[in-house]
C-alpha cells in the first residue's frame, strides 16, 4: 500500500521538483522496486491523460481480449463490415461534392448572418430592464483566462470584457463546431454575449444546454438563467429559476437572491 | 433514458446502419477534418481517421463489452482524435529514425489503437467518478488556470489548500484506477 509520503515523493519526482542528487537516488529505488515502478508509470499517465496528453502505450497483446479481435479483424464479418463502412464513405464523398449539398451549406451561412444582422438591429432598439441592470456583473462569471498566455481561451475572455459580443460569439461558436470541449465555462460566456445583444432566447438555449451537462456551473447557469428572464420581464420564469436555484443551491448568493425574489 | 438512446445509437452503428453511419459523416467528419486539418495533417487523414474510429467501436462491440457513458458523437470524436495523437506519433518517430522504423501490420496498429482506447476509457471513466468539485479542480490545475483563481474559484483559504485537495483528488483517481479489473489487465 502506498503512502502519502511516497506519493508527494513520486509529485516531486514527477514534477522536476527534485535536486539532481535527490532524482539519481529516487531513480535508483524504482529501479529496485517494482511496485514503485509501477506506481510511477501510472502517476505519469495520469498526469499526462490530465493535461489532454496522448499515451501510447503498448499493453499486453496476447490477451484473450485481444486474440478475439484479431479473430474478427481477419473474419468474413470484419471484411463486410469493414467495406460497408467504406461504401457509406464514398456515399458520403458524392453527396458532399454535389451541388445541391453546396447551396445548402450556402444558404445556411446566409442565414445565420441575416440573423445575425437582425439581432444587431435589435440590439440598438431595446433597453435591458431596470433589475438585469442591477443584478448582472460580468464579474460572476468564471475566468477563462489560463496560466498560458497566448490560447483562445485568453482571447474569448479579452473579447467579453471589452464588449466585443459578436465576435466573441463569432470565436466560441466557431470552436465549438469544430471541437467537443469540456471548458464549459465558455457556455456561460456565449451565453451572457448573446444576451447583451439582446438574443436573449439563444442564451437561455445556450444555459440550457450547459445546464443538461450537470457541471459545476449549474449554480451560475441558473443564476444567468434567471437574470436573462428578468431582461426578457419573464417575472414568473425568473421567480421560478431564481427558486430552483435557492432550492438547489442554499449558500449561492443566499443574501441577493432573497433581496431579489422580494423586488419581484 | 439517456443510456438507453445512446445503446440505440450504438445499435445502429454495429448493425452497419447506412443511413445512420451517414449522419455521422454528415455530422462528424467536418469538425474532424478541421482537426486534424490544425494539427498537421490533410483531409485523407481526417477520412481515414474517421473510418478507423467506426471500425475500432464495431470491433470491440462485437467481441467484447464496451460501455459508452457519454454520447456517441462525442465519444467518437474523441476516439478518432486518440487515433490521429497516435499516428502524429507514428510520423514523429519515422522522423526522428531517419525513415528507418518498425514495420507493423494494420491488425497490429489497430489492436495497439485499440489498447490504447480501452485505457482512455478507463481513465476518463474513472474521473467522471469523481464528484463535480474534484474533476473541476483537477481540469482548471492541468489546465494551468492562475492559483489564485483556483482558490477564489473554490472559496479555498490559501493555494496551500487548493494543492492538498488536488493531492487528494488525484489520489482517489489512482484509487479508482487500480481497484478496476481492466486496470491489471491493460
Amino acid at each position: 500500500m502506498m503512502d502519502d509520503v511516497l506519493r508527494l515523493k513520486i509529485e516531486e519526482y514527477l514534477g522536476n521538483q527534485m535536486t539532481d542528487k535527490e532524482k539519481r537516488a529516487f531513480e535508483q529505488e524504482i529501479a529496485a522496486d517494482d511496485e514503485l515502478q509501477r506506481e510511477v508509470n501510472l502517476q505519469r499517465e495520469i498526469i499526462l491523460h490530465l493535461k489532454g496528453i496522448y499515451v501510447d502505450k503498448v499493453g499486453n497483446k496476447g490477451s484473450e481480449e485481444n486474440k478475439k479481435l484479431k479473430a474478427f479483424f481477419n473474419s468474413e464479418e470484419g471484411k463486410t463490415i469493414e467495406e460497408s463502412l467504406l461504401e457509406v464513405r464514398n456515399l458520403y464523398k458524392e453527396k458532399a461534392r454535389s451541388p445541391k449539398f453546396k447551396l445548402w451549406r450556402v444558404v445556411a451561412a446566409i442565414l445565420v448572418l441575416i440573423l445575425a444582422i437582425a439581432g444587431s438591429v435589435n440590439y440598438l432598439t431595446k433597453e435591458p430592464t431596470s433589475l438585469y441592470a442591477k443584478y448582472y456583473n460580468n464579474k460572476d462569471l468564471p475566468s477563462i483566462i489560463k496560466r498560458d498566455t497566448q490560447n483562445q481561451w485568453n482571447e474569448i475572455g479579452t473579447l467579453f470584457i471589452a464588449k466585443e459580443y459578436e465576435n466573441c460569439i463569432a470565436k466560441i461558436e466557431g470552436f465549438l463546431e469544430k471541437e467537443v470541449t469540456n471548458n464549459y465555462e465558455v457556455y456561460l460566456y456565449l451565453a451572457m454575449s448573446y444576451t447583451e445583444i439582446n438574443k436573449t432566447d439563444k442564451g437561455v438555449k445556450v444555459l440550457d444546454e450547459l445546464l443538461d451537462k450537470k457541471t459545476l456551473y449549474e449554480n451560475k447557469a441558473l443564476w444567468f438563467k434567471g437574470l436573462i428572464y428578468l431582461k426578457e420581464e419573464e417575472i414568473a420564469k425568473a421567480k421560478e429559476t431564481f427558486k430552483e436555484l435557492k432550492r438547489k443551491f442554499p449558500k449561492y448568493k443566499t443574501a441577493i437572491i432573497e433581496k431579489l425574489l422580494k423586488e419581484l | 433514458m439517456k443510456q438507453k438512446s445512446i445503446s440505440i445509437e450504438l445499435n445502429k452503428l454495429i448493425t452497419g446502419d447506412k443511413e445512420f453511419i451517414l449522419l455521422l459523416y454528415e455530422r462528424l467528419l467536418p469538425k474532424i477534418i478541421n482537426y486534424v486539418k490544425k494539427n498537421n495533417g490533410e483531409q485523407t487523414d481526417a477520412e481515414e481517421v474517421f473510418h478507423d474510429a467506426l471500425y475500432q467501436i464495431i470491433a470491440r462491440a462485437k467481441t467484447q463489452q464496451i460501455e459508452i457513458r457519454t454520447s456517441l458523437e462525442p465519444y467518437i470524436f474523441m476516439a478518432c482524435k486518440n487515433l490521429w495523437l497516435k499516428e502524429l506519433n507514428k510520423r514523429q518517430k519515422q522522423v526522428r529514425n531517419d525513415g528507418v522504423f518498425e514495420l507493423k501490420d494494420k491488425d497490429e496498429e489497430r489492436l495497439e489503437a485499440i489498447e490504447n482506447q480501452k485505457r482512455w476509457d478507463l481513465f476518463e471513466e474513472k474521473i467522471n467518478l469523481l464528484s463535480e468539485n474534484c474533476k473541476q479542480l483537477l481540469k482548471d490545475y492541468f489546465d494551468k488556470v492562475p492559483y489564485e483563481e483556483i482558490v477564489k474559484k473554490f472559496s479555498y483559504s490559501s493555494e496551500n489548500v487548493a494543492f492538498q485537495r488536488v493531492f487528494k483528488c488525484k489520489k482517489k483517481l489512482t484509487e479508482l484506477i487500480k481497484a478496476d479489473n481492466r486496470y491489471k489487465k491493460l
